[in-house]
């Protein structure tokens, strides 16, 4: 336990830093606390106003039950498939962060709210986009994986188009062989013409 | 929450049940809205289910994860708040509790109005050590700061609570 001087200043910062409830204040600092508030009369009214704050914001927040229903609310949002579940997608977490507003939208479309539905709607939105970077960056050991199920969703039309002509041009090839041959027998000709030709003119074939 | 990482519903309906007053509580404390607290706390908890294997027992403590989601989620409503609505501080400021109204009201809207205006992190800290029952070292981490820093914001919190308290005792 430190010697050095304890005054109402110090306890002052104390009941500031940890409150007027004595259990949650450090052992030594108690000790030292208590002797000072039996010689102290400031001592005695710094604590007694610390904890008129403490009553004060007690009545400030009172208890506050879940409201009914919240619970099976929670638990019926996880029993049903979200759209990423179904589609296996990466960005599961984040992108269902916007769900409860989503439903209260449309529980509120449904009882013919349509200006609060909008609303909804619109803040529902501006959320989306940054809850999906954050998901994307909370799964950085996912990196992989995630990696792989974007190309898969993303890439595939395009590699398939630019697939397509280079197939269909294979195929047409392959489609000319017979015509190859003619061109064969043609050079046949041309060689054997050219032959004699060099044959005239005195050249060893 | 082993369980609730291999999708145990049991297990996961289990730890709502145990969690679902305080969280609710956190966020109405922090938002100063119904409505919004219903709709945070079950965003709060669809966020364990689906993160629930990017929690590190060693690390820290399910009720200090928990808490951070949710505040996060009440930051990030808070902003949109501002951004959407522009949330008149001058009319929380000029108060809507008659005179007439007994003093203890009177009292309890000051004090709600001076919570309000506390800079966020002053008032979440004074959130979880008051109301939630954390540590000082808990609500440190909850904040993500080191346990002098949590105390400090504490004592402001605390300093200009206390003078508003003196003040309205004591009218000039």
């Amino acid at each position: 336990m430190s010697n050095a001087p304890f005054d109402e200043s110090d306890f002052e910062n104390l009941l500031d830093r940890q409150g007027a409830d004595p259990a949650r204040w450090p052992p030594a600092e108690r000790v030292r606390a208590s002797a000072l508030l039996q010689a102290s009369p400031q001592a005695q009214a710094l604590l007694a106003e610390a904890q008129q704050l403490a009553e004060a914001l007690d009545q400030a927040f009172p208890p506050m039950p879940a409201p009914a229903g919240l619970e099976s609310r929670i638990l019926a949002g996880i029993s049903r498939p979200s759209s990423e579940e179904i589609r296996g997608g990466a960005f599961s977490g984040g992108a269902r962060g916007g769900t409860p507003r989503m439903e209260r939208a449309f529980s509120r479309g449904a009882r013919g709210d349509a200006p609060h539905m909008e609303r909804a709607f619109s803040e529902g939105a501006r959320e989306e986009t940054p809850r999906m970077e954050r998901a994307a960056a909370d799964r950085g050991e996912d990196w992989a994986e995630w990696l792989a199920a974007w190309l898969m969703a993303r890439l595939w039309r395009p590699v398939g188009i630019a697939c397509a002509p280079f197939l269909i041009g294979f195929a047409m090839g392959m489609g000319f062989v017979e015509d190859t041959s003619d061109l064969d027998g043609q050079m046949l000709i041309a060689f054997s013409e050219a032959g004699v030709a060099s044959m005239e003119l005195g050249d060893t074939p | 929450m082993a369980q609730v990482v291999q999708g145990d519903h049991d297990a996961f309906a289990s730890l709502v049940r145990r969690h679902l007053d305080a969280i609710h509580a956190f966020n109405r404390r922090l938002t100063g809205n119904a409505e919004d607290a219903a709709d945070l706390a079950q965003e709060t908890f669809l966020r364990v289910w689906h993160r629930a294997r990017t929690w590190q027992p060693g690390r820290v403590k399910f009720a200090t994860w928990l808490h951070r989601i949710a505040r996060n989620l009440c930051i990030d409503a808070l902003r949109r708040r501002r951004e959407t609505e522009a949330l008149d501080l001058a009319t929380l400021a000029s108060g809507d509790t008659p005179d007439a109204a007994p003093e203890a009201e009177r009292l309890q809207a000051a004090l709600r109005r001076a919570l309000s205006a506390l800079p966020e992190r002053q008032r979440t800290a004074l959130v979880l050590c008051h109301s939630q029952g954390m540590s000082n070292r808990q609500a440190a981490e909850v904040l993500g700061l080191g346990v002098d820093a949590l105390e400090s914001l504490l004592a402001r919190a605390r300093r200009t609570l206390r003078v508003l308290l003196r003040d309205y005792r004591q009218p000039a």
